[in-house]
């Protein structure tokens, strides 16, 4: 979930599409569409539709999602959290790798 | 004049195999660019009916035609790709549908008390108990038989019963009633236990899945001692 939403982060207000997301972040679709839903449940992501003409295009519109402000907001305190819980000890002595100094 | 007969039978006979290899050429194609799209209608129909409108029509079918439009010029990587988009779908479609762990989990309470006290009122005997046993043995596989579709065998003389040799009807519904209710609320209870350790194995595996992604990054940095901890810069 930390990829999908380190994706919308990167630009707010840009809108994303499943597909767009599948390459961005590397996961299959059985895994993004589901977190897509459970995100948009939440009020994390909003929906919207593209702007084409399926006859013009020759394939239906597809969906698209944005975050909203709220959630990028809290998803950046979240991230940030994370990253503070699981950030190795300050005064441990540092060593290069593979090294034995 | 034999030989230029031979010859223009010759160029038909080639331009005829040529045309009919293009016909079941477009007709494979045709046929295998509906894999996806079937696999994919599958996987809709284990959705509930409102979601298959918002999920199927709206989100999975217009990215699935602009999956396979990208790859419009390559029939077998369409074919691959987009097989590898419905099947992954189809693999976690169920996963959308089904209520979350919670209620799984009370369901389960539930269902526990509802049978631990139709026991205590019935007073089973050790026999009965056996019986019990192969009975909800064999509700736990005929159930999810008949769920997938297979015909259950209806014997002579045994109208309401799976019949067993040597041990006669065990299942007779119109002689153990409540050993049928207990057999069913059983069966939910080995059904409801299996979906609660499917949910949690699924979900210890996500937060695995999503520690994993914190501690390597998309840039190649990856963890690199025993403990779990990632790199030091």
């Amino acid at each position: 979930m930390a990829r999908v939403i380190k994706v919308f982060l990167q630009d707010p207000g840009q809108p994303r599409y499943g597909f767009e997301l599948m390459k961005l972040t590397g996961m299959a679709s059985g895994s993004l569409y589901p977190m897509l839903a459970k995100l948009e449940r939440a009020g994390w992501l909003t929906r919207g539709k593209e702007d084409v003409d399926p006859r013009a295009v020759g394939r239906p519109a597809r969906t698209h999602y944005t975050i909203t402000g709220a959630a990028a907001s809290a998803a950046r305190v979240q991230l940030a959290a994370l990253s503070e819980q699981y950030r190795p000890p300050a005064s441990g002595r540092l060593r290069p790798q593979g090294g034995t100094a | 004049m034999t030989g230029i007969l031979w010859g223009a039978l010759a160029v038909l006979g080639t331009l005829a195999m040529t045309a009919f290899g293009d016909m079941v050429s477009e007709e494979v194609r045709d046929r295998l660019d509906h894999v996806p799209h079937a696999i994919l209608r599958y996987a809709a129909r284990r959705l509930d009916p409102d979601q298959r409108i918002t999920v199927y029509e709206e989100v999975w079918l217009p990215d699935l035609a602009y999956f396979l439009k990208g790859d419009e010029a390559r029939p077998v990587t369409r074919l691959i790709h987009g097989t590898r988009f419905a099947l992954g779908i189809l693999m976690t479609a169920l996963r959308m549908s089904t209520p979350s762990f919670s209620s799984y989990g009370r369901g389960l309470v539930s269902s526990f008390r509802v049978t631990a006290s139709v026991a205590k009122g019935m007073g089973i005997s050790d026999q009965n108990k056996v019986l019990l046993i192969l009975d909800v043995a064999l509700a736990a596989y005929i159930i999810p038989g008949t769920l997938m579709g297979a015909e259950l065998v209806h014997m002579p003389g045994n109208k309401h019963g799976i019949y067993l040799p040597h041990h006669g009807p065990l299942l007779a519904i119109h002689k153990y009633p409540i050993r049928w209710i207990i057999v069913v609320f059983l069966d939910v209870l080995l059904i409801r236990i299996g979906c609660s350790l499917r949910e949690t194995v699924r979900a210890h595996r996500d937060t695995a899945r999503e520690l994993r992604d914190v501690w390597t990054g998309k840039d190649g940095e990856t963890c690199n001692c025993k403990s779990g901890r990632p790199r030091s810069r």
